[in-house]
């Protein structure tokens, strides 16, 4: 006998209760604090390594291409499970899997970020660092008040599609047991036996959270061109 | 026009020494020589201008004067200060780069793309100087900035951005931030030459004022008109050399060198 999707009994009920509203927003609290805390790591990263990779100097531009490399290269999966599991072992200091979860998608982002940053500031006119030489301004003082301002501002908004990419990693984070929403869902899917419903919601909860910002970053393109 | 204003009337500003000396300067990009044994002379108070056909060097003998670049050989100097130095080891380039640092702001420059800070209003782009180099308080830097701007006809743009502004405007605020921070030597890359026909005046004779008061100026330009009424000296230059240079009733008028000819009648009679 063939089943229809439609002939399935959709149990709505098993989502739309107060027990797994709580467990819901608990995953919410946790995708957010996550998300929340590697964007600001992650862009401070990014900054740094921007920097290295600009600076015509030899040690630090190779360490500064040997990170973005690595991190843009490598699945966030398994740069998330090796600092997890692999980290500790090497270097001594167990991270709690919030931590783990967190330095692995910084480090992840500050890749990411890094190119981004880098394409802002280089994509100013040579002319802003003439400029700021010939009236005698200090080098800090040229980045600080010049170059950054701009060059970041035009990296807008590639830094909100990071963003987005960010919300949607952070559901690897369930692997390694973090009560983020995906891992919420998957615990819940297993006592309810209703994965239908409940990965249903949870893409379209994921869905709710990056449309807004995939709005923004277009709103952001726009702006900055007519600019 | 705020120009020498620190110093009384009459006072000299380097001494005995040449305001701008070039002396034997090369330029090479890798294989690609641009400057090619170049030596002028600039004296206090006068306006020298360069003419000659794009490829000629002109700009970048602005640049490595202004220090932009570094030069490949020879030697520039501000009065009697060595600020570039050709085929020098780095213990000495970094010793003149620190003696440079007290030169800051002395040698203004004024570019061809204006290049103001499009994210600052044309008054903060004045005054960040005088607070970031001179270290002037905030209400010193304001005053100062909009005492320049209304003394350039801008009094009304004082908080408009510069992508508000038209090219000429653009351009003399860009002239009054250079201007801030007192230099004794300004230099103009073409000043006029991203603007539109009926902007050209307005800065042109922003430059003229500048010259009349005593300011020391080193012009790349096209405006013959200009060379021709201002320049105390032209210099003509072409692929990396100076081919003849005199005052401009000889040189603009009677030029002995062929290809000033040839540059001058390319350029005058179209």
């Amino acid at each position: 006998m063939a089943h229809s999707p439609l002939a399935y009994q959709w149990a709505w009920n098993a989502v739309f209760n107060s027990a797994v509203g709580q467990l819901a927003l608990t995953g919410l609290k946790y995708t957010l604090l996550v998300c929340g805390l590697s964007f600001a790591f992650g862009s401070a990263m990014g900054l740094l390594m921007a920097g290295l990779r600009m600076s015509h100097r030899f040690p630090f531009t190779q360490i500064a291409y040997v990170y973005i490399d690595f991190f843009r290269t490598t699945p966030a999966l398994v740069q998330l499970i090796w600092v997890f599991y692999v980290l500790p072992i090497l270097v001594g200091i167990t991270l709690s899997p919030v931590a783990s979860g967190v330095v692995a998608l910084s480090l992840n982002a500050g890749a990411f970020f890094a190119e981004v940053f880098r394409g802002g500031i280089q994509s100013l006119p040579s002319g802003q660092w003439d400029a700021a030489v010939v009236l005698g301004y200090s080098r800090p003082a040229t980045i600080l008040r010049v170059i950054l301002p701009q060059g970041l501002r035009r990296a807008l908004p590639a830094t909100a599609n990071i963003f987005i990419s960010l919300l949607k990693d952070s559901s690897l984070l369930s692997v390694i047991a973090v009560p983020e929403l995906t891992y919420q869902a998957q615990t819940q899917a297993a006592q309810s036996f209703r994965p239908l419903e409940l990965y249903t919601a949870l893409a379209v909860a994921y869905f709710v959270l990056t449309y807004p910002l995939s709005l923004t970053s277009s709103w952001l393109e726009r702006r900055f061109r007519i600019q | 026009m705020p120009m020498r204003g620190d110093r009384p009337n009459g006072t000299s500003v380097f001494g005995g020494a040449k305001a701008v000396e070039v002396i034997g300067l090369c330029k090479a990009f890798g294989s690609n020589v641009v400057l090619n044994g170049v030596d002028i002379a600039v004296s206090e108070g006068e306006v020298l201008v360069v003419i000659g056909p794009s490829g000629s060097g002109k700009s970048t003998l602005l640049r490595c004067i202004a220090r932009l670049l570094p030069i490949t050989a020879g030697e520039v100097r501000i009065g009697d200060q060595v600020v570039q130095q050709g085929g020098a080891g780095w213990k000495r380039r970094r010793e003149i780069t620190r003696s440079a640092r007290a030169l800051r702001g002395e040698v203004g420059m004024v570019f061809q793309q204006f290049n103001l800070f499009p994210h600052k209003t044309a008054r903060e782009n004045v005054a960040m100087g005088l607070r970031l180099v001179r270290h002037a308080s905030r209400e010193d830097a304001k005053g100062a900035s909009v005492e320049l701007l209304t003394r350039m006809g801008l009094g009304a743009h004082l908080q408009s951005y510069p992508a508000e502004l038209s090219g000429g405007q653009q351009q003399r605020v860009a002239i009054a931030r250079a201007l801030a921070l007192r230099p004794h030597v300004m230099l103009f890359d073409e000043a006029t030459s991203a603007l539109d026909p009926e902007l050209i005046g307005e800065v042109l004779s922003v430059m003229r004022e500048l010259a009349r008061s005593g300011m020391t100026m080193l012009v790349v330009t096209h405006e013959m008109g200009f060379a021709r009424d201002v320049a105390d000296r032209v210099i003509m230059m072409d692929d990396g050399v100076v081919v003849e240079e005199g005052p401009p009733s000889a040189l603009l008028v009677k030029p002995q060198h062929e290809r000033t000819q040839q540059f001058l009648h390319s350029v005058l009679d179209r």
